[in-house]
């Protein structure tokens, strides 16, 4: 079942027992209403009846007291007796025959006041709920003399009435009910449909995205709800997606290039030397000439071997990474002759390539629990870089230096701090292009390079493994590795603590 | 002496062809970028253009389009070598006219041959 059939049945079991609840309520209020009506009336005939006794006793006109009495009957429905009376004997009845015909009461042997004396006796020891009727008395003095005034309405012709009365209101409430239950029922439809539908359109983008379609994007409505923030991060899944999936493309052909590369060279090379002894073959005397050249080239397939073998360790530490199997065996250690060492092995690397490369080494460093082996490696990561993107006449500074938090350089310039109190702080600055500020946090994730920096790197151009290699030995020294960049050149480094 | 400019950013490949051409005659120039060769082109109209198709700014194809939209290159000889070894980026470089599609690692017999013929 559909979220909008669903959405729109809630609402319309809420409509409906809205309804209910309200048309009880209307159905006991307007009960209510018609009951006390009833009573009012009762209350108003009384007075007017015994207000016109009272008329009628001054005036002496006892007829006019009977027909008004024996009319009521006929103008009030629910009217069941009504009689006037002096203690004794009835004055007036509705029933017509029940009134004495005439007053004042001269004769005491008369059979009508005695037969009227006698049904005022039986009516007033009748017990009321055994006749149906309610009653209203008022009692009127006049000229001294008290009369009770009587009013009984047939409980079962205002039951009657009322229950007419509530019939049609019913019938009324039951139309409306049904017609605010069909319109309910459309605009839930309607209001549910609008609600699920950026669902429906999201769930649509979703299975697009799952299918491998990773262009969709939700149109940002601005909306402020659950919907507009599911949007937004869809859209936000979809972009982490798509850096995914260029990460992957680009490590794809960067495995590729890095491996197919080196390996082309070699078979060129080979190829190249057994063309070179085929020719030398032919002319035995042009090989001492050949012979430089043919150990150049020897030399030149040992560094493209090394540069195969060397990526192929970075892939494998990587994986060891990705394992959690990588281990570092710290010992306490000086950092000084490590980074000389390092230096030493690119000094004539840089000499080729026009770029000079310094030292700055604060004397008496304290010793660090280092892994030198492992720290070798990412010295030679970051120098090799460094030297990957300084174009000639550039400089590499290599420096190391002891920190306090918040000392050695201000926070800002700090992307990762450390919050040890001392540290060990190894930077290698270098006067390349440098880092766009938005990626140099990317820098040290598994195969990331920064967009461009292929095309503006000097030689062999990695496959974004190196600045995650170091990352992960520096973290694993309980160290923070950084980056940090101003437009022109760009410092890589790490801390360790001490 | 016919003059071939090579244009490949993998300094291994210029030194192999560099040792594989010039004994035979022929004279050198390398560019390790398509704006480093497309310099050279402004002051040289070399005989044979060698281009890589990875090349770090922009890609070989599209320098040989550019050379091929100029007139002065008309008998420019144009050899793609590439370890890119597709049939469809083969097709794509022939559409470029460029004379011959050579795939990395180089066999020098043919690649001395073949280019022997093209530049007679």
């Amino acid at each position: 079942m559909s979220i909008k059939f669903k959405l729109a049945l809630a609402t319309d079991a809420l409509l409906l027992l809205a309804l209910l609840l309200f048309g009880a309520i209307a159905y006991n209020a307007q009960k209510a209403l018609l009951l006390r009506q009833a009573a009012e009336s009762r209350e108003s005939t009384v007075q007017s009846l015994a207000k016109v006794t009272e008329e009628s006793v001054a005036a002496e006109d006892d007829a006019l007291l009977m027909t008004y009495t024996a009319d009521l009957k006929r103008i009030i429905k629910e009217l069941d007796t009504a009689y006037v009376s002096d203690g004794k004997y009835i004055l007036a009845h509705t029933e017509r025959s029940l009134a004495p015909r005439q007053l004042p009461l001269s004769s005491q042997g008369d059979p009508v006041r005695a037969h009227s004396s006698r049904l005022l006796v039986r009516e007033k020891l009748r017990p009321e709920a055994e006749r149906g009727v309610s009653y209203s008395r008022k009692r009127v003095t006049v000229r001294g003399r008290p009369y009770d005034v009587v009013v009984g309405y047939s409980d079962k012709t205002v039951a009657g009435n009322v229950r007419r009365a509530l019939d049609r209101t019913a019938a009324t409430l039951m139309k409306a009910g049904a017609l605010a239950l069909l319109a309910g029922t459309l605009l839930a439809f309607w209001i549910a449909g609008r609600m699920t539908r950026p669902i429906r359109a999201l769930l649509a983008a979703f299975s697009a995205t799952g299918e491998g379609d990773l262009n969709r994007a939700m149109a940002d409505t601005g909306r402020r709800d659950e919907v507009g923030a599911l949007n937004r991060e869809f859209n936000r899944m979809v972009s982490r997606l798509r850096e995914l999936d260029e990460l992957k493309k680009d490590f794809v052909s960067s495995v590729t290039h890095e491996l197919k590369s080196p390996l082309g060279a070699i078979e060129s090379y080979l190829e190249l030397m057994e063309y070179e002894v085929a020719q030398a073959a032919k002319a035995p005397a042009s090989w001492p000439d050949r012979l430089p050249k043919f150990l150049e080239n020897i030399s030149f397939v040992k560094q493209n071997s090394g540069r195969l073998l060397g990526f192929i360790t970075s892939l494998l530490d990587a994986a060891k990474i990705e394992k959690g199997k990588f281990e570092v065996s710290r010992k306490p250690a000086a950092i000084e002759p490590l980074i000389a060492s390092v230096v030493r092995l690119f000094r004539e690397k840089a000499r080729g390539a026009g770029v000079e490369l310094k030292t700055e080494i604060q004397p008496r460093l304290p010793q660090a629990l280092l892994d030198q082996e492992r720290m070798l490696q990412v010295l030679t990561n970051l120098i090799s870089n460094a030297l990957k993107f300084t174009p000639g006449g550039g400089t590499i500074t290599v420096a190391a230096s002891l920190v306090r938090d918040g000392n050695g350089a201000k926070q800002e310039e700090r992307p990762v701090d450390v919050t040890g109190r001392r540290a060990l702080r190894v930077v290698v600055e270098d006067t390349g292009p440098g880092v766009p500020r938005e990626d140099l946090g990317k820098l040290f994730q598994k195969f990331y390079q920064a967009p461009g920096s292929r095309a503006g790197a000097i030689g062999p151009k990695g496959a974004g493994l190196g600045l995650y290699i170091v990352r992960s030995i520096v973290e694993a020294h309980g160290g923070k590795a950084f980056a940090e960049s101003y437009g022109k050149g760009s410092r890589f480094g790490f801390e360790l603590p001490v | 002496m016919k003059l071939i400019l090579i244009v490949d950013d993998e300094q291994d490949y210029v030194n192999i062809m560099v040792q594989l051409l010039e004994p035979e005659g022929y004279k050198t120039l390398a560019a390790g970028t398509v704006k480093d060769a497309l310099h050279l082109l402004e002051v040289v109209t070399p005989d044979m253009l060698i281009v890589d198709w990875n090349l770090p700014d922009r890609t070989g194809l599209e320098l040989v389009k550019e050379v091929r939209a100029q007139k002065k290159f008309r008998k420019t000889r144009v050899i793609m070598n590439t370890i890119r070894d597709s049939e469809s980026d083969q097709v794509a470089a022939y559409l470029e006219d460029a004379d011959l599609y050579f795939t990395k690692p180089i066999k020098p017999e043919i690649f001395l041959g073949k280019i022997k013929k093209l530049l007679e």
